[in-house]
């Protein structure tokens, strides 16, 4: 299966079909059910946008939670003007990012701690990756998974609103408009961010390799 | 390569495809004949696939029980807050209730003593009592009260009596003896003698206490005490001798003065109060407690000495003060 075919079965499957409105009145009315099919409805993609973005899988469970028990507690201030599922994500992002401020110091280091360990075929890999610029098949990279660390750990050297903006778009799929709603920021602001973000995780990647 | 941040923010959006077509045409159109530019595409689209293949985790399974329960303690511990914020209120309100209670009987407290000591009526004795200076022989000698200058007794006294001839005589006989000079016929003629006795007031004062046992004979008596005012003098009727004495041993006009009002007074209480008399005390407790029960009444005789006939002779340089009283005898039947 392609990625792309990958990351449409995955939102699919998340899509529940209903409307996220409905839901969300139901909610304010105080349907639990509709609560938890909410829940339901976000929970590994609120999940896995943590958890890029934090780097622990403990971290992310937690933030997940406090994510839906504050969303749930302000739903009846919750009133439409943008998208429930920005609205979800909003709380999301800026919990991990006060949690990140906090606590800064674990993905570096994380990455400090691992970066004498990279050598023999993660080096090789990394290597092939950035000089063979045909290697860029999401299937062949996805089974690498040397790679696929390496990625994580250059990506958790972000700096944070960089890392946001990566994992908003690259891994969650939003659009700059949504971005921009999420993170309360400029469209032109997710543009550039996003550029100097990749542009910068490619130095990381360049840096490891040498 | 050369890296321009603004080519790679192009490149960028043209890979998510957030450029206008035009735009997108025209990066296309750049990358196909520049290949630092497509290179530079490659590089940033490796990037985004790379991040973009990162294996995707799922939420922990008991994410939403999880939930709930964070919710109910949240609730939980709401609920106490709730009612430690409200216990807490019922006890700040009760101690303010309290406080102001406690405050405002405290502010009627202190009103009710205001108004009463500006209100309350002068306290009176149900039995007006009149404090004559005791005469208490074992006290020690008291010093001599001086009386000040230009300021002696002067007074008279009108008595009436059945037996004149031998009150007249009484009245002499007694200033002889206290060596007071007395101006006055030898022997009463008609039915009204005047007599005036001159000398000090420790001698007026025992002369009155000689004569006191004459009082049966007395009908009415009439005090007059002359004061700084011309002819207006003060009156009191029903005076008793031994209230005659206590008015020339006081020790400046204006005591005596405002004793002889309050002596008026309380003999007119005693005249028309039915059931009402003026009590002599004679030891110095009932004079003190007279001091206490009339009030006003406390100036009246509390500095009152009196000596014994013929007792200490008045010191050498001693200014001395002539007391004058006047008797006025008639007969009445």
């Amino acid at each position: 299966m392609s990625s792309d075919a990958r990351n449409a079965a995955y939102l699919t499957e998340q899509n529940i079909n209903i409307d996220d409105a409905a839901l969300v009145r139901q909610s304010q009315s105080g349907d639990t059910a509709a609560m938890e099919r909410l829940i339901l409805k976000y929970q590994n993609r609120i999940y896995n946008t943590i958890l890029k973005m934090c780097g622990n899988a403990d971290d992310a469970a937690e933030l997940t939670q406090e994510t839906f028990v504050k969303s749930i507690e302000s739903i009846d201030r919750f009133k439409g003007k943008s998208s429930f599922y920005t609205w979800l994500f909003r709380i999301a992002v800026n919990l991990t990012l006060n949690y990140c401020q906090r606590g800064a110091h674990f993905a570096t280091h994380s990455l400090e701690t691992e970066e004498t360990d990279l050598e023999g075929r993660s080096r090789q890999v990394l290597k092939e990756f950035l000089d063979d610029g045909r290697v860029t098949d999401p299937a062949v990279l996805a089974q690498s998974r040397e790679l696929c660390d390496l990625a994580m750990r250059s990506l958790l050297q972000l700096e944070e609103p960089q890392r946001a903006v990566m994992v908003l778009r690259d891994i969650e799929g939003m659009d700059y408009t949504q971005i921009a709603e999420v993170l309360n920021i400029e469209l032109g602001t997710v543009r550039s961010r996003l550029s100097r973000a990749r542009s910068r995780l490619r130095e990381l990647l360049e840096a490891m390799q040498k | 390569m050369k890296v321009n941040p603004q080519t790679d923010e192009l490149l960028s959006a043209f890979l998510d495809g957030e450029l206008s077509p035009r735009q997108q045409t025209e990066v296309q159109r750049m990358a196909a004949h520049d290949p630092d530019m497509a290179q530079r595409l490659q590089q940033l689209r490796g990037c985004r696939t790379l991040i973009n293949v990162l294996p995707r985790a799922d939420a922990p399974a008991d994410l939403l029980e999880q939930v709930k329960l964070s919710l109910e303690r949240r609730s939980l511990l709401e609920e106490h807050s709730v009612l430690t914020s409200t216990r807490a209120g019922v006890r700040h309100l009760r101690m303010r209730r309290f406080l102001a209670a406690a405050a405002m009987i405290a502010l009627v407290g202190v009103l009710g003593l205001v108004i009463y000591q500006i209100v309350s009526p002068v306290r009176v004795a149900q039995t007006p009592v009149v404090a004559v200076a005791p005469v208490d022989e074992s006290l020690s000698p008291a010093p001599i009260v001086k009386i000040a200058a230009g300021a002696p007794f002067s007074g008279r006294l009108e008595l009436a009596t059945a037996s004149l001839d031998q009150v007249y005589k009484a009245i002499r006989m007694n200033a002889e003896d206290n060596e007071l000079s007395c101006f006055g016929p030898e022997d009463p003629a008609g039915s009204r003698v005047v007599c005036r006795l001159v000398g000090s007031p420790e001698k007026l004062e025992a002369f009155l206490t000689g004569l006191n046992g004459m009082s049966p004979y007395f009908g009415t008596a009439r005090l007059l005490v002359e004061t700084d005012r011309f002819a207006q003098p003060v009156i009191v009727d029903s005076v008793t001798l031994p209230q005659v004495a206590g008015l020339v041993n006081q020790n400046s006009a204006e005591s005596r003065v405002q004793a002889a009002r309050n002596m008026a007074v309380l003999n007119q209480f005693a005249r028309e109060i039915p059931g009402r008399e003026i009590q002599v005390a004679t030891s110095r407790k009932l004079n003190n407690a007279a001091s206490e029960l009339v009030g006003t009444l406390k100036p009246l005789l509390a500095q009152g000495r009196t000596r014994p006939n013929g007792s200490t002779p008045p010191e050498e340089g001693e200014v001395q003060v002539k007391a004058s009283l006047t008797i006025v005898l008639r007969s009445a039947p």
